[in-house]
């Protein structure tokens, strides 16, 4: 049963007289229990055709189905199934740790033991020794941990997450990839954008390459590894990136 | 309304630890009322308690003129060259006479020259009046009754006036409260969330837009709403004690501050309330078209200007209330304030219709602001 459903996405720009084709007309869709990663180079429209499916902007023309709910039409229903992780945002620089902990996992869950799942991420994520800080005195790294941790806590059957493993060295990068494997396991829906080809081949079950705001290719994990056997992961993208 | 209490909680957080908060918050209502009481005890000072100076050049027969002027409550300086005096800021009017023409030096820039030189233009009229009656006994001739009028004016604009001018500062000084109060957490919590590259993460979750939105509206608000409070309370508990006691008895028919009563008190919460509410949708959507905290301070500091200006302007054309100001918000909010702080009896139907006016402005504040927060070049304009 697919989960996420994208029927003939659009999305265009317009910077002064230029038209700009951000997201050009892309179907797929993403099953319960599968991880699906969008691989594209800069600019390819990997962030525009996240944002559309999390419901935060809204496309040109196509649609979105989350489950059976239509995210055009009702937006507030279907995010409450979705975790968004943006790529490139900021955090609340003022906030403790622990209290961003607590006022975004609880715009999710209404769940009365939110605050032991709380406890578990804040020592799965190993970010015990920062709670008390405020956000604008965490490094890079910790920062990206603290962003994903309210979906942690919460767990919603459809995850959404544009450059999971941005700014995190390996060992903080493994921790959020075993836990997007676990997920994988109990039935969630994760869909994932990256630039990092080994990321989406360690991760993905499918992959969808995008460029150019256009999905060029979706392949199966197995079918790329059996095409990997005769050439590299980066020979495979740029001929794709070139057909 | 779950959502709505942990969006409060975020964005009352973050605005409360930020410096410039609790300067709005105290520190300018905290030492702006004193600075206020010592620019009006300048004004009323002169007013009420100096006597005004005329300097007066010697001529024949001036000792009368010089004993009229002081009858009539001027100190008299005898001087060579009155034009300087007055210049020099040395005396308010001068006076002198050559070829039977009195001539009366005054400051075009300073009020009181300005009103005591046509106090000293009554004096010359009625000392004429006396000296041509006086001739025309001794000729034995009587003016006819057509021209035996007297003509006396009542000088109200001088103690009103200072009444008036004093109540419209203090007002302005509170509507300029709320304004800037509500400045920087606008700032903070609409273009903030652009500049930091916040609002991105803060859609995603699933709170709806009218509770992102009423969440920031409502903490814009109590910070706006509570400085102008701890304002009005500071001036309560200073200035009916320490500035009546610095105004003159005969002064305080027209002129006094006092602790309103109760109703008067409720009135002055609803309104100030009701103001902050409106001025903080304002600055919300002004905030909502920049991109950066520059450019937001800009664009809030040259449309408070665009408001003040035009509404001190307007208040001095038109100092008596009229029933179609009722209609005009922000001037209505000016002359409710002026009226309770005055301490005159309440007028219903003003104060009726100022708060449906104003209701209904911030009704219409409110959707465009859910209009605006709709909109993705508003949003996403980074």
């Amino acid at each position: 049963m697919e989960f996420i459903k994208i029927l003939n996405l659009k999305k265009y720009f317009k910077t002064g007289k230029k038209l700009i084709k951000a997201v050009d007309g892309i179907s797929f869709e993403v099953k319960s229990g599968e991880i699906f990663a969008l691989l594209g180079p800069n600019g390819a429209g990997k962030t525009t055709t996240l944002r559309m499916i999390a419901g935060i902007m809204k496309p040109d023309a196509g649609k979105v189905y989350i489950g059976e709910i239509d995210m055009i039409e009702n937006p507030d229903r279907a995010r409450k199934i979705i975790g968004y992780l943006p790529s490139d945002t900021g955090l609340y620089p003022r906030l403790k740790v622990v209290e961003f902990l607590e006022i975004f996992s609880n715009l999710y869950s209404k769940e009365n033991n939110l605050k032991s799942k709380i406890e578990n991420v804040i020592d799965r994520l190993e970010i015990r020794d920062y709670v008390d800080m405020k956000i604008e005195n965490l490094s890079t790294g910790n920062m990206q941990k603290v962003l994903i941790a309210p979906l942690m806590i919460s767990e919603p059957p459809v995850l959404i997450l544009d450059e999971p493993a941005k700014g995190l060295d390996v060992p903080s990068a493994k921790i959020i990839e075993d836990y997007l494997l676990e997920l994988k396991k109990k039935g969630k829906t994760i869909l994932i954008s990256t630039h990092i080809m080994e990321q989406a081949e360690y991760l993905a079950d499918r992959i969808g390459f995008l460029f150019d705001g256009k999905l060029k290719k979706v392949c199966e994990k197995q079918e790329l590894l059996k095409e990997k056997e005769n050439k590299s992961l980066r020979k495979i993208f740029m001929e794709v990136m070139n057909e | 309304m779950n959502n709505l209490f942990w969006l409060f909680k975020k964005e009352f957080l973050e605005v409360i630890r930020d410096r410039r908060t609790i300067i709005y918050l105290f520190v300018i209502p905290v030492i702006g009322i004193p600075l206020i009481l010592v620019f009006i005890s300048n004004l009323i000072g002169p007013h009420y308690q100096k006597k005004p100076k005329v300097a007066l050049k010697e001529f024949v027969n001036y000792e009368d003129i010089k004993k009229l002027l002081e009858k009539n409550g001027f100190e008299v300086i005898l001087s060579q060259n009155p034009d300087s005096m007055v210049l020099n800021k040395k005396s308010n009017v001068g006076l002198s006479y050559e070829k039977d023409t009195f001539y009366i030096f005054y400051n075009m820039r300073s009020v009181k020259s300005l009103s005591k030189n046509l106090k000293i233009e009554k004096i010359l009229s009625a000392y004429k009046a006396k000296k041509l009656d006086e001739f025309l006994k001794e000729k034995n001739l009587k003016i006819p009754d057509f021209l035996n009028f007297k003509l006396k004016k009542v000088p109200l604009f001088t103690k009103k006036g200072i009444s008036e001018t004093f109540f419209f500062l203090m007002v302005l000084y509170f509507v300029v409260i709320i304004i800037q109060s509500a400045m920087f957490p606008a700032i903070e919590l609409v273009t903030g969330e652009k500049e930091r590259k916040t609002l991105e993460l803060l859609l995603s979750y699933p709170a709806k837009r009218i509770h992102l939105i009423l969440s920031k509206l409502f903490v814009i608000f109590l910070f706006s709403f509570s400085s102008s409070f701890i304002a009005t309370s500071i001036y309560f508990l200073i200035f009916p004690k320490v500035l009546m006691g610095m105004v003159p008895e005969k002064a305080k028919e027209t002129f006094s501050i006092f602790f309103p009563p109760l109703s008067k008190i409720i009135l002055l919460i609803i309104f100030m309330a009701l103001l902050a509410l409106l001025i903080s949708s304002v600055e919300m959507i002004v905030a909502s078209f920049a991109r950066t905290f520059k450019e937001a301070q800009t664009l809030l500091q040259n449309s408070f200007l665009f408001v003040i200006l035009p509404l001190f302007f307007f208040l001095f054309a038109v100092p008596e209330i009229k029933i179609y100001t009722a209609f005009i918000p922000l001037i209505n909010f000016i002359y409710v304030f002026k009226l309770l702080f005055e301490g005159q009896k309440i007028f219903l139907i003003y104060y009726s219709i100022s708060l449906i006016v104003n209701l209904l402005f911030f009704i219409i504040f409110l959707i465009l602001l859910i209009r605006l927060f709709e909109r993705e070049e508003i949003l996403f304009r980074v």
